[in-house]
């Protein structure tokens, strides 16, 4: 029957996921891009299925339903993570951490078209729910029949450009929370003229879980073999690169990158050097990222593989006992810029790796200064954590980025934001954030 | 003398989209074999892939925004597409015959890849979305900097044949293709063809920075649409390359719309394993550099067909 044929020909289709990341999400979305029996896509309207990964806190569900409304029909929901969502998504199906992801999101998703289970219905309201607000008789606000806000939209406002005065139309943009290029949960507020940025700030992310891989956390507390950290920051930086690559539209060399950090075991660097050789030849990582991003030293300092890409030579293993005898030293780039960045991610981890060879059954003790995947931290001081050199550190890039993209073209901005990696969780008491969004924190 | 077709324009039209629809059909699955090379997972899946993912591009919703221009909205695809099957008319398909193949082929086909401009820009424009504008807006910057290259490059391949007709183009490569004569002109085209598809390095109008771009809002049969013009347009300059440079039906033993497959089919492939590869390059880098090196090449490229053909 055609019917019959119709629906088991979508059925076999690669399920199209877009993540939403949330606490905890953005280790699986990285091992979600490793997979080969889904794809990521980097707009709700092309996915079938929207993946929560990690768990959300309360004051990013209002953006979920949006968002979750934005996927046509027909949709899947689930969540991968380690609770069951309470609130307007209750209900959904949970994928445990240790199932197959892959393979439980394709068995959901041929059910849903072999099956024509209904589709979960839309959260919001039908109608526009802000009144019309203008000033004039026509409804049209702001000065004569431009800018204002009608219908809750800002409109475009002629303004001058910040590079030569030259006064142009310029609109407001918010992106975020859960734009694939974005630290999670971080809403970016830009006016824009075409697509040149004229100003950027930032909303708090309100995500809480730091983004480490379990051998770093646990490292700060108890003893760890060395072989294990290493190998751990060598998976994270390359699950780093892969986002790079994805922003920079190759997405099948993204999911090599991801598929070579989820399967990572010591003994690699030559595989890595390998698949860092082939991301360079002709020069196409180079015309792509050279001299894109570069925010100078000072915010990049105690940011650990971006001080190092910048010139900033330092690093906290350099004074552990752990590491002493290994022959370690610290990699350094010099341009600071989103290559630069590329290549440091690459360079450390093929010394993690080599470290990890070097080191078999060495165990490191709680203590000292621990490198975490974005910088040093020390010990934990209870919900202080934020406080730490890395979050402060991190507070300051996100600061130094925004004033830095001033009078940048879109395109930069996204490679260099995606190419910083930065952990929103670190960044909750920064006073780059408007007061009011932390005590009042608005969906939009 | 023009070999005009015998069909009636209503035939040509149907025929024209239908080798197109054939040719996209081949470059997404194309696509997909070279995407899951590149990313290590099976071609064999990767090749029957496209179909699956068509059918469900049909039985999805075709979702719409908050007042977006509809009639820029569905036109937008249709333009696109009727731009490359104007672009194909002139194109000789087979031994000598082409659906319209008049004496100013490569001025027709000038004109297609211009206009091509325009729809792109009105698919950004209509959904009434930032980052799909965006996306129109940047395309737009890069349009006239690879059109002027491409003109360049067709008319020195022109000068052999002293015609702007592309049969008689073809016809003057009976001694030897353009691409040895000329060897700086097919990497130029290919640049040409990965700007006006947006593909690969010069994807500035669907980029995934801008979650999709032109593209960001269009779900279900429009996205399909969408994708299969592209790669309509793809097929077309993919053509029009293999007849310029690589000799269009010229060869021993096959027929010559064999030829003219073939090698269509080698500069197809050729194209998306560069677009798949590359990353993408920033648009304001990318213009300059295709004004500042591709189009002195061009200027380069011209004066070397002029001295060759003058020898």
């Amino acid at each position: 029957m055609a019917i019959g044929w119709a629906a088991s020909a979508r059925a076999r289709s690669r399920p199209r996921i877009y993540c939403v990341v949330g606490d905890g999400g953005k280790e699986r979305l990285r091992r979600l891009r490793a997979r080969d029996d889904v794809a990521l896509v980097s707009s709700p309207r092309h996915a079938q299925v929207m993946l929560i990964t990690g768990s959300l806190p309360d004051e990013l569900w209002p953006s979920a339903q949006q968002l979750h409304d934005q996927i046509p029909q027909p949709r899947l929901t689930a969540i991968w993570g380690p609770a069951a969502p309470a609130g307007p998504f209750a209900g959904i199906p949970v994928i445990a951490d240790d199932e197959d992801v892959g393979a439980a999101v394709t068995a959901m998703y041929r059910d849903m078209h072999c099956a024509e289970q209904a589709t979960r219905p839309v959260f919001g309201p039908k109608a526009n729910p802000v009144k019309w607000r203008g000033v004039g008789p026509h409804g049209q606000g702001g000065e004569g029949m431009m800018g204002g806000t009608p219908y809750g939209r800002p409109m475009a406002m002629t303004d001058s450009d910040v590079r030569d005065g030259l006064a142009l139309d310029q609109l407001q943009v918010t992106l975020g929370p859960f734009l694939p290029w974005l630290p999670a949960g971080l809403r970016l507020d830009l006016v824009m003229q075409g697509d040149v940025v004229q100003s950027a700030s930032a909303r708090v992310p309100f995500l809480r879980q730091l983004d480490w891989p379990a051998e770093m956390m646990a490292a700060r507390e108890r003893p760890i073999a060395v072989t294990d950290i290493e190998m751990a920051r060598a998976r994270h930086h390359l699950g780093a690169l892969s986002d790079v690559l994805a922003v920079l539209g190759q997405r099948a060399m993204a999911e090599r990158v991801a598929r070579l950090a989820a399967e990572l075991h010591p003994g690699q660097a030559a595989e890595v050097r390998r698949l860092a050789r082939r991301l360079r030849t002709f020069g196409i990582l180079a015309v792509a990222t050279r001299s894109v991003g570069v925010l100078g030293k000072d915010p990049v300092r105690g940011t650990g593989c971006n001080a190092r890409a910048a010139g900033i030579d330092g690093d906290a293993r350099a004074n552990d006992p752990a590491y002493a005898g290994l022959g370690f030293e610290p990699v350094v780039h010099e341009r600071g810029d989103v290559e630069a960045r590329i290549e440091q991610r690459v360079a450390e981890a093929v010394q993690a790796i080599e470290l990890a060879d070097r080191a078999a059954g060495r165990i490191r003790e709680p203590g000292p200064i621990l490198e975490g995947p974005r910088g040093p931290v020390g010990a934990i001081v209870g919900d202080a954590d934020r406080f730490s050199p890395s979050g402060n550190a991190a507070a300051t890039m996100l600061e130094g980025f925004l004033a830095w993209a001033q009078g940048r073209a879109f395109d930069e901005l996204a490679t260099t934001l995606v190419s910083l990696d930065l952990d929103p969780a670190t960044l909750a008491h920064s006073p780059c954030f408007q007061q009011s969004e932390r005590e009042h924190p608005c969906p939009r | 003398m023009p070999e005009v077709s015998s069909l009636s324009p209503a035939l040509s039209a149907i025929a024209a989209l239908l080798i197109l629809m054939a040719g996209a059909i081949v470059a997404a699955i194309a696509t997909s074999i070279i995407d899951a090379r590149l990313a290590g997972r099976s071609s064999w899946r990767a090749a029957v892939e496209p179909l699956w993912h068509g059918a469900s591009l049909l039985g999805q919703q075709t979702v719409s925004t908050e007042r977006p221009d509809r009639m820029l909205w569905i036109l937008a695809p249709a333009v696109y597409a009727a731009l490359a099957a104007v672009a194909l008319t002139v194109v000789p398909l087979a031994e000598g015959r082409a659906i319209a193949d008049v004496r100013t082929g490569i001025v027709v086909f000038g004109a297609a890849e211009a206009l091509a401009i325009v729809a792109i820009f009105m698919h950004g424009w209509a959904s009434n979305s930032h980052l799909s504008l965006i996306g129109g807006f940047r395309f737009v910057a890069l349009g006239l900097s690879y059109e002027l290259v491409s003109m360049f490059v067709l008319i020195a391949a022109s000068l052999p044949a002293e015609s702007l007709q592309v049969s008689a183009m073809v016809q003057a490569q009976v001694g030897m293709w353009n691409v040895v004569a000329q060897p700086l002109g097919l990497p130029l085209w290919l640049i040409v063809t990965m700007g006006v598809t947006f593909l690969g390095p010069l994807n500035v109008a669907d980029g995934d920075d801008l979650a999709g771009g032109t593209s960001l809002e269009v779900s279900g049969r429009a996205q399909l649409v969408w994708q299969l013009a592209r790669f309509a347009m793809l097929t077309v300059f993919c053509a029009m390359g293999a007849a310029v440079f690589l000799g269009g039906w010229l060869g021993p033993v096959l027929p010559g719309w064999a030829w003219m497959a073939t090698k269509t089919l080698a500069l197809m492939w050729i194209v998306i394993w560069l677009a798949q590869r590359a990353a993408r390059i920033p648009t304001e880098r990318a213009v300059a550099l295709l004004w500042t090196v591709a189009l002195p090449l061009s200027f380069v490229h011209l004066v070397w067909a002029g001295i060759e053909v003058h020898l």
